[in-house]
């Protein structure tokens, strides 16, 4: 008798294990990325590649009320200008996490994405520390300053603007 | 009360330290004054982490920006409530909640067990306090996880994530981890269990409870996450095995497979080895669940945390690095900052240990816990150097192996066709799922750590391995309960399976039979595909069959319940003379556990149906629209009514009105909207939003002008600063049916997410879900919470069992 339930218990085992060897090797849910410099150093000319970076700060522009951006990616080192037709996540903002799939247009320099996905910026509350509410070196404000001593009279101008 | 907070966790590290200590040399000594006096130090510890709950809490409540975790998490504008849910906003917190809880579990359980299990007792408290002191010692020692590190005063703080800001989202991670955490005490029963060799049935029954409620909040916590996920994410799904789902997923299918063979244990002194090795993976999966969630090793859309913990619960102090990138600190293996006091404190815990266990060893007598205490020290030792996570897993492992002479089976599978076996088979694929799930989840790191190349895993794979298994699981959720035990007869199985059967048989008939051409035709593809051996083609096409196959496999499970149900009503009817109403509601009241464990299942069939429904029949469209204009989709009509501009609390947005029809007739207005959650760190945004707030309460016409103001203010801000300002957040609107007389939408959502929309002209774009019975699922949770209510509520019959269990034992062991 046991002998049968060692039997049921290996062709379940092996069941799962093939499912899996399937899934990875022949679904096509499985993708490899790269990151900005590597996609820049050697993959160019992929036509379908997924690549991770980091949404640059300040570079996104939402066109067609949201159904279009275009921003930098960057790996803290390379840039790459992307640009996507579709719907965002509200996870996609500045310094997000993004892995865009697409290919680069070869005319312009763009990546066209087909796909996007973002993660939260992986420090949320970075917002007001090291790097400061005021961006970094913008000449706007001093993070320090405007964490330290509230509203500044100097910027604290303009009220409704229209 | 910085201070307050501050010192208060520091002596609850001390006072868990103790209790762990002073148990373990309690059970040498033999001494019920020092395993009394741990007892105690295990309640004074809760105390201290409540006080220091209390004082962050009351930072949060005073708006002290001093605190780096309030400034992170809270700002002035944020709701109370969410001042209140920002506790567990973040990484500090939540690991604060995290023991927080265990205190409050190990206290109760140090109360309930005053004058009982005597024996198991010591061992218990000694692994609630390891487990209490580990969480500590990273809240006190471990940069960035202490909650209350100080700065400079801000002015505001940056608020909680906009994603976290809705009721589900403050009571989801406080479910999720009371169900982590009280896998801890069936855990530290089953050590001393297994250390005491004790291994009867005492363990389980004492934590029969415990356990139940693990894994109720467990699965709750899951459910209300999926309904976070629905109506927060504005993706229109609500499960994508996100690393983090999958963490949470992965216990609760362990758990469930545990509170299954614990059964055949209870009736027949099987599978003692394999329930041990299920709650000590059970309770392993909790604590890589925490790891998991609070630690960001791998990307998922919905980490919120990231941080230097983890390496602590994984990798060890050595590699424990201030590094975000947990992969790169577990690699480079690099000494952090402030580590010097960790090591410290674990070379003087470990030499406390070595001294106590060497005065035991002076004394001579006692060699049983001695041998247990030396495996204690050893393990705690290699904690503390090689990560919690670890030492919990082989740590139990180890004591398990040294134990397996007293884990003997007290009878033996007879037959595949009996309950035994079923549960047997049940309890495979639960483990299997489990660990297919943890394999994909860490496939990423692994590939990653083998071939340097980095990958991403889509839902696909999960749903390729883990749905046929699951569809079988449903399977046997309706043979299990009334297939007989050793040996099923031909009588037995007619009996109990010729009315279920046929409802499954006519259910799977009449699904086929509505669109017989589609299935006929992926029939044909399927077998063509499976001649060239393209065996993603061949699941393709049987994918097409799996909401047929789960709704005739959902009809034969109802149709053992119903038919269970009936039989026994018909008897206590004939026997008693009951009336129906009496006989049916005794019959539940008698047999709560059973009767409580079938409403389970029927939760679990809800969820299949819900899950299967909608994600097969599910339609998508992506429309612009002017407001006055009419949208077709599918059955509906959408009318865009128009829009209007808001700012409320802590975020301005646009609204946008909706009527929805279907097949011709309203069914409702539906609303959805967009939020943009202003960085008040900005002067100049803080007063015109302020005042466009202000406009609002007062309910001034010139609302919307002031909201038009601030989105033209954003712009022009966003090109100075050179950044974004805001944070955007997205409410969907949805219109539910769950109404049983409206059977062509049953359980069905019309589901609407405002995808942009300009505040000038109104030119919005909708992105419309319809996702047919979705709704199963949620009415599914709540049958599952009726039924695991049920199953707790007190019964005398369980008590008289453990009673008798425990007199049994002390005879026994008076004997011997």
């Amino acid at each position: 008798m046991n002998i049968k339930f060692l039997l049921i218990g290996a062709g379940f085992i092996a069941s799962m294990g093939l499912l899996i060897a399937v899934g990875i090797s022949q679904s096509g849910d499985m993708h490899y990325y790269v990151s900005v410099g590597e996609f820049l150093d050697g993959q160019r000319d992929n036509p379908d590649l997924r690549v991770n970076g980091k949404v640059a700060q300040g570079t996104i522009q939402r066109l067609q009320e949201g159904q279009e951006v275009r921003f930098m990616m960057t790996d803290g080192d390379r840039e790459l200008a992307v640009h996507y037709e579709g719907v965002v996540p509200d996870t996609f903002v500045d310094r997000a996490d993004v892995v865009v799939q697409g290919s680069l247009d070869s005319a312009s320099g763009v990546f066209e994405a087909h796909e996007l996905f973002a993660k939260c910026p992986s420090k949320y509350e970075a917002a007001d520390g090291e790097e400061g509410a005021y961006g970094t070196n913008d000449g706007y404000g001093d993070p320090q300053a405007g964490a330290a001593a509230p509203a500044s009279p100097d910027v604290e101008t303009a009220g409704l603007s229209n | 009360m910085i201070h307050l907070g501050y010192f208060s966790l520091l002596f609850a590290l001390l006072a868990s330290a103790w209790a762990g200590l002073g148990s373990m040399l309690g059970l040498v000594g033999r001494t019920r004054g020092l395993q009394r006096s741990a007892e105690n130090a295990i309640l004074a510890s809760s105390a201290l982490i409540m006080v220091a709950m209390g004082c962050l809490w009351y930072a949060f409540l005073t708006d002290d920006f001093r605190v780096n975790y309030v400034a992170n998490y809270s700002s002035t504008s944020q709701p109370l409530g969410y001042k209140i849910g920002a506790l567990w906003g973040g990484q500090s917190g939540s690991l604060l909640l995290w023991v927080a809880m265990l205190g409050m579990f190990s206290s109760v359980m140090v109360l309930q067990n005053r004058k009982k299990n005597r024996a198991l007792m010591p061992y218990a408290v000694g692994v609630c306090a390891a487990v209490m002191s580990f969480f500590l010692i990273l809240l006190n020692l471990v940069e960035g996880a202490r909650p209350f590190e100080t700065g400079p005063m801000r002015p505001d703080g940056a608020g909680l994530n906009p994603q976290l800001k809705t009721f589900w989202m403050m009571i989801h991670p406080p479910c999720l981890y009371l169900g982590y955490v009280a896998f801890t005490i069936p855990f530290a029963f089953a050590i001393g269990a297994l250390a005491t060799r004790r291994t009867g049935d005492i363990w389980f029954r004492t934590t029969r409870r415990w356990t139940l409620f693990a894994w109720f909040f467990l699965g709750l916590g899951i459910l209300l996450g999926s309904y976070w996920a629905y109506v927060e994410l504005g993706w229109g799904g609500y499960w994508a095995w996100d690393p983090v789902e999958n963490a949470s997923l992965m216990p609760w299918l362990v758990g469930t497979a545990f509170l299954h063979s614990v059964m055949i244990q209870e009736k027949k002194g099987m599978l003692k080895i394999w329930n041990m090795s299920l709650i000590i993976l059970t309770f392993s999966l909790s604590i890589f669940g925490t790891f998991l969630t609070r630690s960001g090793i791998i990307s998922s859309v919905h980490s919120f945390a990231t941080s230097d913990i983890g390496p602590t619960f994984f990798g060890g102090l050595f590699s424990m690095a201030s590094d975000t990138d947990g992969m790169a600190a577990l690699r480079s293996g690099s000494m952090p900052d402030g580590w010097e006091p960790v090591l410290v404190g674990a070379i003087v815990l470990l030499l406390a240990m070595l001294a106590s266990g060497g005065a035991a060893l002076m004394s001579g007598k006692n060699r049983g816990p001695l041998t247990v205490m030396t495996v204690l020290v050893f393990f705690l030792s290699m904690a503390f150097l090689f990560g919690f996570l670890p030492f919990v897993v082989f740590g139990a492992l180890t004591l398990l192996i040294l134990r397996l002479d007293s884990l003997k089976s007290e009878g033996r599978l007879e037959s595949v066709l009996s309950r035994e076996s079923s549960f047997l088979f049940n309890n495979m694929i639960l483990v299997g799922m489990a660990m297919v799930v943890l394999l994909l989840t860490m496939f990423p790191i692994l590939s990653e750590a083998a071939t340097g190349r980095k990958v991403t895993m889509g839902p696909g794979i999960f749903n390729l391995v883990n749905i046929p298994w699951a569809l079988v699981l449903l399977f046997l959720t309706g043979v299990g309960p009334l297939i007989a035990w050793r040996k099923a007869t031909a009588k037995n199985l007619k009996r109990s399976f010729i009315v279920p059967t046929l409802a499954g048989a006519w259910m799977l008939v009449l699904m086929l039979a509505i669109d017989f051409r589609a299935y006929g035709a992926a029939l044909s593809e399927g077998f063509s595909r499976l001649t060239r051996f393209d065996v993603i083609g061949v699941f393709d096409q049987i994918q097409i069959f799996y909401p047929a196959i789960t709704f005739a496999l959902a009809a034969f499970v109802c149709g053992t319940v119903g038919l269970e149900y009936f039989r026994g009503t018909r008897s206590r009817m004939r026997q008693y003379g009951q009336s129906l109403p009496a006989a049916a509601g005794t019959l539940l009241w008698r047999n709560k556990r059973r009767y409580g464990g079938y409403i389970v299942h029927v939760g679990i069939v809800l969820i299949f149906i819900g899950v299967a429904g909608s994600s097969a029949y599910k339609t998508e469209q992506v429309v612009t629209m002017m407001p006055g204009q009419v949208a077709q989709i599918g059955n509906y009509e959408m009318r865009y009514d128009g829009y209007r501009l808001e700012a409320v609390d802590d975020h301005f947005g646009s609204i946008s009105e909706l009527t929805v029809g279907h097949n011709g007739s309203v069914i409702g207005p539906v609303e959805a909207e967009q939020r943009w959650h202003p960085n008040l760190m900005f002067p100049e945004l803080r007063q015109s939003f302020l005042q466009a707030k202000q406009l609002q309460e007062r309910g001034s016409d010139e609302t919307h002008e002031a909201v038009l103001g601030l989105f033209s203010l954003i712009d022009r801000l966003q090109q100075v600063a050179r950044r974004e300002v805001t944070v955007p957040s997205t409410e969907v609107g949805i219109n539910k049916s769950v109404s049983p007389f409206s059977p062509s939408r049953m359980g069905e959502d019309f589901y609407v997410i405002q995808a942009g929309l300009d505040p000038v002209s109104g030119r919005a774009n909708f992105r419309i879900f319809i996702n047919p019975m979705v709704n199963f699922i949620w009415i599914g949770g709540l049958v599952f919470m009726i039924g695991a209510h049920i199953c707790v509520l007190p019964d005398s019959r369980e008590r008289r069992r453990l009673e008798a269990a425990m007199n049994a034992e002390d005879e026994e062991r008076a004997v011997a």
